[in-house]
């Protein structure tokens, strides 16, 4: 009987497994001819820290680093490249669009340790992973000689990033990628719940990067 | 013998439990690289007072949330000198004797917020600092209101103390951010400059090379 169960069970979360979907969006503007990142040149990821309420997630970021580099694009920690242009790369005087870059810079000292790094471009990552809505409930109890939880919940998810990449040698934006991903997870659980996780942030990441390699791949 | 060790067992546990009723102590960490700044030549130095250097916010949230003693003064008075040390080719430290610029900081408030208060993933840490800065006479030049904010989010981190200690330590990089625009504002400088240069005719106004250029060259 518990065989029977089981196998009813599992049966039961294949089928809602297939459920488990993710939309990717892409949004790509670029000039047709972008320079080529040149043999010693590195790129950086770094995040928007304006906001007060929201902050990209550094999971995000350090995919995006671990894609880039596996496409053969070399990627300067975030955190070095801050603390090497400390204060000015600090959330109240990072420069917010391209339009101000050359003041960053100008900068006394700032463009002599961007080219001792060996940074070419930098990634201005803006975004988050959310949840949009929830349904369903789960309860679990433990008595003597049981436990087990019993319900289905379900929440809709949703991953939007935009990524800004500026180009230190030009000094302007070369162009702007965005990546927006929705999905439903759900958790069955009879007796023991099983997590179908619809992993929107990481389809994000993947569509983002794609585009962003594309930008400025190797050359 | 199985006395004693039931005394030992026994203050062991309430010492424990003391423990858990204590508040969440935080260092701020002093983790503050050297800033790139254009030197002015021009002598300072940075007058702190006791009230300022061992600054300590104490607060107890509403519950469930506990008390909090959050330590804010060493590491405030370590990014003022880091940044003032580069700010000015001859940075006096605390003696002001003969310096041409005196900077007198104070705290004005420090606010703070917890995960479980704000329903965010985020600690949060405002100071609110005030930069006075004097002349060689100790004559008052101007007053400069400093918010600092700092967030940390609280995944991966070992505790709460931690996530409130950096925090903290953004909101001081946040602050010696916006102390760096203040002395980088041309117009600002230039009548803090004149006000001190027509104290001391020797204090030159030119601008020295940068840090990084000087150490690159």
């Amino acid at each position: 009987m518990r065989r029977e169960l089981l196998m009813l069970y599992l049966g039961c979360s294949a089928v809602l497994g297939g459920c488990v979907s993710a939309k990717v969006e892409q949004y790509r503007q670029a000039p047709t001819r972008v320079a080529s990142i040149a043999k010693g040149e590195s790129v950086v990821i770094l995040s928007r820290g304006q906001h007060g309420d929201r902050e990209t997630e550094t999971d995000f970021n350090r995919c995006l680093a671990n894609v880039l580099q596996r496409e053969g694009l070399p990627v300067m920690e975030e955190q070095a490249l801050v603390d090497a242009l400390y204060p000015w790369l600090e959330p109240r005087t990072a420069p917010l669009n391209a339009d101000a870059l050359p003041k960053l810079l100008d900068q006394p000292g700032v463009e002599t340790r961007i080219r001792a790094a060996g940074v070419r471009y930098m990634i201005w990552i803006d975004g988050q992973s959310e949840t949009t809505g929830s349904a369903g409930g789960l309860s679990c109890a433990v008595g003597p000689g049981f436990a087990g939880c019993f319900g289905f919940g379900m929440w809709d998810k949703e991953s939007a990033y935009r990524a800004e990449v500026w180009d230190l040698n030009q000094r302007s934006s070369v162009g702007k990628v965005s990546s927006r991903a929705t999905g439903t997870s759900y958790v069955p659980a009879f007796i023991v719940p099983i997590p179908l996780i619809a992993r929107t942030q990481s389809a994000a990441c993947d569509g983002a990067a794609e585009q962003l390699v594309d930008l400025v791949r190797p050359g | 013998m199985n006395r004693t060790l039931k005394r030992i067992v026994s203050t062991l546990a309430v010492l424990v439990l003391l423990t858990g009723c204590g508040p969440n102590r935080v260092e701020t960490p002093s983790r503050f690289p050297k800033p790139v700044m254009q030197p002015i030549a021009l002598s300072a130095a940075l007058q702190v007072d006791a009230a300022f250097s061992s600054y300590v916010h104490e607060e107890k949230l509403p519950p469930p949330g506990k008390a909090w003693k959050l330590s804010i003064g060493p590491a405030s008075v370590d990014w003022m000198k880091n940044l003032l040390a580069a700010a000015f080719t001859d940075f006096k430290g605390n003696a002001t004797a003969g310096a041409d610029l005196v900077f007198r900081p104070v705290i004005d408030s420090v606010q703070f917020s917890t995960p479980a208060q704000s329903r965010t993933e985020f600690f949060e840490a405002w100071i609110k600092y005030k930069v006075a800065v004097l002349d060689r006479n100790g004559k008052p030049l101007a007053e400069w209101p400093i918010a600092a904010y700092g967030k940390r989010r609280d995944k991966s981190l070992a505790s709460s103390e931690d996530g409130m200690g950096e925090a903290l330590n953004k909101a001081m990089r946040d602050g010696a951010a916006g102390l760096a625009l203040e002395l980088r504002d041309p117009q600002r400088l230039k009548s803090l400059l004149n006000a001190a240069s027509a104290r001391s005719p020797s204090a030159s106004v030119e601008p020295q090379p940068a840090a990084g250029d000087r150490h690159a060259s």
